[in-house]
Formats: structure tokens, C-alpha cells, sequence
């Protein structure tokens, strides 16, 4: 299918759209009209779509600008807000990291024989790797941890 | 810490409001919520959904603290909000359907009966989303192609062409209908 749309079209359009169609339309665009398809396919489709958006201008109940200017105030207050929490919330738990961290190395600073006390509990089999394993934990537990609360306060 | 960062959130919905402050939404809103409105209840064919996506679309349209040129620029930024929205509503599968707007209830002024906009509607449905926007952008709002092509997110060059099969299958659905 080709667009072969006639060069009148724009001039038909702009009538239609002012609503002077078809009364105040001169004879000779009307006649036009009658027999172009193209033409008379745009007025067909545009006084229907014309004529929908009037009834649908008169249907449409909608709230009051003051109260649309309100409430969008108060949207973005409140996600500004909550940006704001997301924030603290970072930097709280990334605080609480840090300090899990300084305790860690504090106690293993100060403390020397402490991870022997959990090695022991574990298998024989598993006491050769659970240094390694603890710190590994401890390192996921301590970097993990904000990044999970600020995930978590996202979605919510 | 937590005042001043709750201070600057503040200060950023100050900063925010400033491309456009109350009386300026206020007479744009009343200049533009209708025809968006129609817009929106013609494409997706539900007017509650319409009414939801009506204030979601001047919610987005202020949090974008774009400075626009001129009116004409705002307002095709709302119809381009508007037209992701309801793509976003299509995408999570919710419920957009056309049915005669105004048919069911009494009470219009125009000349259309409620049978010929029923017919409108039917015509409208079998329509992709895309030509129904399409038609409604060029006949209704007036845009040009390049706005329609902005809009919708197409190439402006295939915009004449796709506008006039959407409109000769609209017409053809009309004669058929009536």
C-alpha cells in the first residue's frame, strides 16, 4: 500500500479541525472531498474522532488543578523523603559494618587464641579450611549486609 | 546527619518545583487535562484507567524538571508521558480494552449517537495500539510527524505512511460497522 495522500489533505484537516466543516467549507473543497478517496477517508475518520473527543471532553470528571498540585506536592515530598531514608539507611548500615569490622580485628588483635575456640567445636575433616572459611563469611556478612538493607528498603 | 539530609530532600522538591510553579501548572493542567484525558480513555478504552494515568502522566510530566521551550514542547512531553504509561499498563498485563466510552450512559451533547460512537470504538479495537495513538495524535491533537514520530518513539520518515494505512483501515472498519 502506498502512501498516495492527497496534496489537499492539510487543507481539509485544518477546516475539519476548526469545525467549520462541512457548512463553512467552500463548494468546491466539498466537492473535492466527494471524490477523493484519500480525502474522503480523512473526513470520515477525523469528524468521528473530532466528534469522540467533544463527548469525551464533556464525560471526563476530572479533579480540580488545586488539588492535582497538592497532591503531587505531597508525592514528591514523600519520595523525596523516602530517598532520604534510603540514604541514612545506607549509611547507618555501612556505619554498623565498619564497626562489626573494628571489633573483629579488635578481638583477633587482642584475643589471639580466639578462632581456635570455634575451630575446635568443628569435624577434624573441616578444621583445616575453617580459618579461611570464617573470614570469608565474616568479609560477606560485613560487605553484604548494607547493601542488603538498602535493596530491601527499595523494593519495599 | 538525619535532619540536614532529610533538609536536603526538601530542598530538592524545592528545586524541582521551579521549571513550573503553581499558577503555571495550574493553568497548563486545565489547558491540557481534557484533550489528554480523551486521549487516554480513547487509546486504552477504560476511563478509570484513564483517570489513574491522567495524574501519574503530570506527576512524571513535574518530577522531570525539564525546561521546555515553549508550551507546544510541554504538552508533546505529556503525550509522550502519557503514551509510555500506557505502554508500561499494556506490558503489565493490565486490562486494555475498548469499549464505547459514553455509550453506556446518558447525558452527551453532541450529535454523535451513542450507536455511532459504539461503532467508533469497535472500529477504534481493531486498530493496533500504535495506529490508534497515531490517528488520535494527527486528527485530534493536531501534531505534525516529527511530534508523532517523537512521540511514539517510530522514525519520523515511516510516519506518513503508517498514518495513512491506519487511516484507511479506520475508515474502512467504520464503513463496514455502519
Amino acid at each position: 500500500m502506498s502512501a498516495d495522500a492527497c496534496p489537499r489533505e492539510p487543507e481539509v484537516l485544518e477546516i475539519l479541525r476548526s469545525g467549520a466543516w462541512p457548512a463553512a467549507c467552500d463548494e468546491e473543497l466539498r466537492a473535492h472531498s466527494s471524490t477523493c478517496s484519500s480525502c474522503r477517508d480523512l473526513v470520515e475518520v477525523a469528524t468521528a474522532l473530532l466528534e469522540d473527543r467533544e463527548a469525551s471532553n464533556h464525560e471526563a470528571a476530572l479533579p480540580g488543578s488545586g488539588v492535582v498540585w497538592w497532591k503531587m506536592q505531597m508525592r514528591l515530598r514523600q519520595e523525596a523523603v523516602q530517598s532520604a531514608r534510603r540514604t541514612l539507611l545506607l549509611v547507618q548500615a555501612c556505619a554498623l559494618s565498619i564497626a562489626g569490622g573494628l571489633a573483629l580485628l579488635m578481638l583477633h588483635l587482642f584475643v589471639p587464641g580466639w578462632t581456635s575456640l570455634i575451630v575446635s567445636a568443628l569435624p577434624a575433616s573441616a578444621r583445616g579450611v575453617a580459618p579461611a572459611l570464617l573470614g570469608l563469611l565474616a568479609c560477606i556478612v560485613l560487605a553484604g549486609a548494607p547493601l542488603a538493607a538498602y535493596l530491601a528498603s527499595r523494593k519495599s | 546527619m538525619r535532619t540536614r539530609l532529610l533538609a536536603r530532600a526538601e530542598a530538592r522538591v524545592e528545586a524541582r518545583r521551579d521549571p513550573m510553579d503553581e499558577d503555571a501548572f495550574r493553568g497548563f493542567y486545565e489547558r491540557t487535562s481534557r484533550p489528554l484525558w480523551a486521549y487516554l480513555a480513547r487509546c486504552t478504552g477504560e476511563r478509570h484507567l484513564a483517570d489513574d494515568l491522567l495524574q501519574e502522566t503530570y506527576y512524571r510530566l513535574l518530577r522531570t524538571s525539564g525546561n521546555y521551550a515553549d508550551e507546544a514542547h510541554r504538552r508533546n512531553a505529556l503525550f509522550r508521558i502519557a503514551t509510555n504509561l500506557m505502554a508500561d499498563a499494556r506490558r503489565h498485563d493490565r486490562r486494555v480494552r475498548l469499549t464505547p466510552l459514553g455509550a453506556d450512559e446518558g447525558g452527551t451533547t453532541v450529535d454523535r449517537t451513542p450507536a455511532e460512537r459504539t461503532d467508533l470504538a469497535r472500529a477504534m479495537a481493531k486498530l493496533r495500539p500504535a495506529q490508534r495513538k497515531m490517528v488520535w495524535l494527527a486528527y485530534v491533537q493536531g501534531a505534525s510527524h516529527a511530534e508523532i514520530a517523537a512521540t511514539l518513539g517510530l522514525k519520523a520518515a515511516s510516519i506518513r505512511l503508517l498514518l495513512f494505512r491506519a487511516r484507511k483501515q479506520l475508515a474502512g472498519f467504520l464503513r463496514s460497522d455502519a
